[in-house]
């Protein structure tokens, strides 16, 4: 591995930790109103 | 270290390491099939496809974290890791051919009575891009799956050799991009499917692991970088008796590849940290018989002219060292390099 992908490696990386970490917030707010729905509707 | 193409080398340790392997996988999928089956109560048992779909995407997934995590933690722990790294393309090929079987399960299973041939009825069924907890998940598997396939099909040496190690590690480098694929694919399929607080805990236990495991290896790597001190051309290593013997030091100059310089009792060598074969760092390496020896698969150069050892026709390149009142330093041109 060169020092510019080792580099490369280090941007892409930090990309991704934010993105997943965007991604994964997302899914668990979706995954909370969900539940919120779900416990509404079967309590009428 | 060139050598004749052969299917697969064997040697008693990728025997050993392969039977461990193989073990491994068995081991992950009957305990998942035993724990799926104990968890659930009989009025909620899935069905066996689907509870093998699920087995081989949970071995496959957690095999990509270990894959993944090899690399950055034989940087942090190179004594403990290193070795590791020897076999890892075993372990990138068991992993496809687990995402592989994962995805001819789901395809039979979901589509497999459609009017359309499975694959299109997958692509074409679901057009929810825009949704969250809706999104066609299946969509990012199946590019993460070419992408290991792509991966898989090239991680002989053969393709090393002939697309070259530049190439061939950055080709190689699409499994990170693969990997936030699977992420989102489990995000967005397994973890919205099931309600337990399990699923997305573990998914971000292990996300969060690898990825602050290849920050903190970069990192560090990057706060050594700048730690390199240059003096009328020539950049100053630190102390003899800092570097121990048959051992190296990583300097990065302002400008070209990094350098490792070698100490050999009293006397110190510097050449190319890249190694021919696959770009190793052979300055994590050390001197064996007299040849620094790449820590990644064992390719190995003579540290005065940075020449593999005969029949072997491999070179790096070489450069200008000094001692000075015990202090070392490397000249950044190199002597020598390599076509």
């Amino acid at each position: 591995m060169t020092l510019s992908q080792r580099r490369w490696c280090v941007r892409l990386w930090s990309v991704m930790a934010i993105a997943l970490l965007a991604l994964f917030g997302a899914v668990l707010i979706v995954r909370e109103r969900i539940a919120e729905a779900a416990h509404a509707l079967a309590n009428g | 270290m060139g050598h004749v193409y052969k299917a697969v080398q064997w040697t008693p340790y990728k025997k050993a390491f392969d039977v461990g392997l193989a073990l491994g996988v068995a081991a992950f999928l009957v305990a998942f099939v035993a724990a799926s089956l104990l968890a659930f109560p009989a009025d909620r048992q899935i069905s066996a496809p689907q509870l093998a779909l699920r087995a081989l995407g949970a071995c496959a997934f957690g095999l990509l974290h270990v894959i993944l995590l090899i690399g950055p933690l034989a940087r942090l722990f190179p004594q403990t890791m290193a070795p590791y790294l020897y076999n890892r393309r075993h372990l990138g090929v068991t992993c496809f051919f687990l995402a592989l079987a994962h995805a001819a399960i789901a395809l039979v299973w979901y589509s497999g009575f459609s009017d359309l041939d499975p694959l299109t009825a997958v692509l074409a069924s679901n057009p929810r891009y825009d949704s969250l907890n809706g999104f066609p998940f299946e969509s990012l598997g199946l590019v993460a799956l070419a992408i290991l396939f792509v991966m898989a099909a090239t991680s002989h040496d053969f393709w090393n050799a002939h697309l070259g190690p530049r190439t061939w590690k950055a080709l190689h480098m699409a499994v990170y991009p693969a990997y936030a694929l699977l992420v989102a694919h489990v995000l967005l399929g397994a973890v919205q499917a099931e309600k337990a607080a399990l699923y997305p805990i573990l998914v971000g236990i292990g996300a969060g692991t690898v990825t602050v495991a290849h920050l903190l290896a970069g990192w560090r790597q990057g706060a050594r970088d700048r730690r390199v001190r240059v003096a009328e051309d020539w950049i100053a290593v630190g102390p003899l008796a800092a570097i121990g013997d048959k051992r190296a030091v990583i300097v990065t100059p302002p400008e070209g590849e990094q350098i490792a310089v070698f100490r050999d009792g009293e006397t110190v060598h510097a050449i190319s940290n890249v190694c021919r074969h696959q770009g190793g760092p052979l300055g994590e390496g050390r001197i064996v018989d007299g040849c620094v020896t790449c820590p990644w698969h064992g390719f190995q150069y003579r540290p005065q002219d940075g020449r593999s050892p005969p029949p072997y026709g491999e070179q790096v390149a070489i450069y200008r060292t000094r001692i000075e009142a015990g202090d070392v330093f490397v000249h950044p041109q190199p002597i020598f390099t390599p076509p």
